[in-house]
């Protein structure tokens, strides 16, 4: 199963239980809420999917290291290979 | 096989790298030698005009054949072909791949080793994205494409690697013939799928943090063609993995 498929089944069950919960949500004064609730239910999910998508991103970006000795490091290593490499022989340009 | 016999072949795809080569080179060369494993370098230069291959000979003069392998080709031809032709010449049973650009540092091989002998794992990746690992010389926007991107993969497709667009990494000689061969994409994307393919044989995956130093010399890539290019093979493998 490919995973394009696994997110269409997820989606289709998704959508089933909304459809379900959006007929068996009784309609009168009383339960306005709860039908609106239903109603955009898929909206408050994909918003909460994109509020956690974006903090995650955000957080990881935030906590990214950046890697400061390792450049150091290398730009040493980089003159003493020239250097090694000079005495070993090698031209240079 | 035990560890005195195993060997480790490293191949170093090749293009106008006149600069680093010398340095990666020695760099390897002292990694490997302070950590007593066997080792050869293979070359692989797609015909650089810098005179990338002239280098590689000198390094062949100062190292000797066995450490240093030349296996030019004539023009560019693709890092799937690039793995393929090195392979054939590859006499360790362990196959490291990494740049030559100096943006990944041999030190790190020898931790990519003892990980992989740790749950003899079939491939190790280098990974920027966990633990240690990180960038130097990166700035606000490309970290936020690359976290983003890496993020947006990981929800996609879950392929139990960190690191996906990654090139550094050490194969069980094997296992990275079987991948190459059954890879199809190109740049980026064919790191991508190496490993999720490789999820899809039932290849065991270690990871090791790494720090990734944007290229020293030369010019590093990331504009509106290698986004797109990336999000097109992000939903070629969604769609048909």
């Amino acid at each position: 199963m490919t995973k394009l498929v696994e997110w269409l089944g997820g989606a289709g069950l998704f959508a089933g239980v909304w459809a379900y919960l959006f007929i068996s949500t009784p309609v009168g004064n009383s339960s306005d809420f709860a039908r609106h609730f239903v109603l955009f239910l898929p909206f408050y999910v994909l918003l909460a999917f994109a509020v956690i998508s974006v903090s995650i991103i955000a957080w990881r970006v935030y906590t990214f290291n950046d890697c400061e000795e390792a450049a150091k490091e290398l730009k040493q290593e980089i003159a003493d290979a020239k250097a090694d490499l000079i005495k070993k022989g090698f031209k240079l340009d | 096989m035990g560890a005195a016999d195993d060997k480790y072949s490293v191949l170093l795809p090749t293009y106008n790298e006149k600069d680093n080569l010398p340095i990666i080179v020695w760099l390897l060369v002292k990694a490997f030698t302070d950590s007593g494993y066997d080792f050869e370098i293979i070359v692989i230069d797609d015909g650089s005009p810098d005179g990338t291959l002239d280098v590689a000979k000198q390094l062949q003069t100062i190292y000797g054949d066995k450490k240093i392998v030349l296996r030019p080709r004539e023009k560019k031809l693709g890092l799937g072909t690039a793995y393929i032709h090195g392979i054939k010449h590859a006499t360790g049973n362990y196959v490291v791949i990494m740049d030559a650009d100096l943006s990944h540092h041999p030190k790190f091989i020898h931790q990519f080793i003892e990980k992989q002998k740790e749950k003899d794992y079939d491939l190790v990746s280098g990974t920027r994205y966990s633990g240690n690992g990180g960038v130097y010389g990166w700035d606000l926007k490309r970290k936020v494409i690359s976290r983003g991107a890496n993020y947006v993969t990981q929800v996609l497709l879950r392929p139990g690697a960190s690191d996906l667009t990654g090139s550094f990494r050490l194969y069980k000689k094997k296992v990275l013939e079987k991948l190459v061969q059954s890879c199809k994409s190109k740049g980026y994307v064919f790191q991508m799928e190496m490993v999720i393919r490789a999820r899809q044989f039932g290849f065991t995956i270690g990871e090791v943090p790494i720090s990734f130093v944007d290229r020293v010399y030369g010019e590093s890539k990331l504009g509106g063609n290698e986004i797109y290019q990336f999000a097109k093979g992000l939903l070629y493998l969604f769609a048909t993995t």
